[in-house]
């Protein structure tokens, strides 16, 4: 198994994703994202944001980002990484996986370990996207680091 | 009761430091944020419209022993993820085989 990392920026909005990780249409492979970190590098200012990870059983039309192996050694991943999407995943109603408030300020990291991380199927196209419901209009960023079965 | 399988750290340069652990939900996979030393029994669930974190009793499923979210536990069935997955899979490789 292993580890890659991706980095998703995108100028935060109420309508439109961050970005999205999932599983390749025609190679499909499990993911585990072990390690997220939510942030905005925008000049420091008090607004608030909510941050939301939900399930996509399509990945949308977005700029292609490719996650890096963490060992050099290891092959390309199979997952397709995407930010800056013009036509939106489709969401999966009510699957969302990991929901936090925070300021624009603030930084927020989470880790888990086996049985705790965030899974996607080996099912084409099947992935997790990463969304601003609530937000201001500046750069946000998202780092997965993932695990591909 | 199930000890914490990750780990959630909020760093704001005016506020305290804010540490969280959470663990899977067991049904959909969902990160469940716990109150510390309640053993995974106390949910902290966000109010969307507040933004603020409130306390709710955890929830268990007896079927597949395993802590589930409050969304699956009013759901009411136990369908474990790795089910799930493995007949979302199969539906996939289907589609695949038939060139669907």
């Amino acid at each position: 198994m292993a580890n890659y990392a991706v980095d998703l920026h995108r100028t935060a909005s109420t309508t439109l994703s961050v970005g999205v990780i999932g599983a390749d249409a025609t190679r499909p492979r499990r993911g585990e994202i072990y390690d997220l970190l939510l942030g905005s590098e925008a000049a420091a200012a008090d607004n608030p944001f909510l941050y939301v990870l939900q399930r996509c059983t399509a990945l949308g039309t977005s700029t292609g980002v490719v996650p890096q192996p963490l060992d050099p050694a290891d092959a390309a991943t199979e997952a397709d990484a995407g930010e800056n999407h013009t036509v939106e995943p489709t969401y999966t109603a009510a699957a969302i996986l990991l929901e936090i408030a925070l300021n624009q300020r603030a930084t927020f990291r989470w880790i888990a370990t086996e049985g705790g991380r965030l899974i996607y199927p080996a099912t084409a196209a099947n992935g997790i996207g990463v969304a601003t419901p609530t937000s201001s209009a500046v750069v946000v960023t998202t780092q997965i680091h993932f695990a591909e079965r | 009761m199930r000890s914490a399988t990750g780990y959630a750290q909020v760093v704001d340069p005016d506020r305290p430091l804010v540490e969280r652990d959470t663990i899977g939900c067991g049904h959909c996979g969902r990160v469940i944020f716990v109150k510390p030393d309640t053993a995974s029994t106390v949910y902290l669930v966000l109010n969307r419209q507040a933004l603020r974190w409130h306390e709710e009793p955890g929830a268990f499923c007896r079927v597949c022993m395993r802590p589930v979210c409050l969304a699956c536990d009013a759901h009411g069935r136990c369908l474990p993820w790795e089910r799930q997955f493995e007949m979302s899979e199969a539906r996939d490789r289907l589609c695949r085989a038939v060139g669907l």
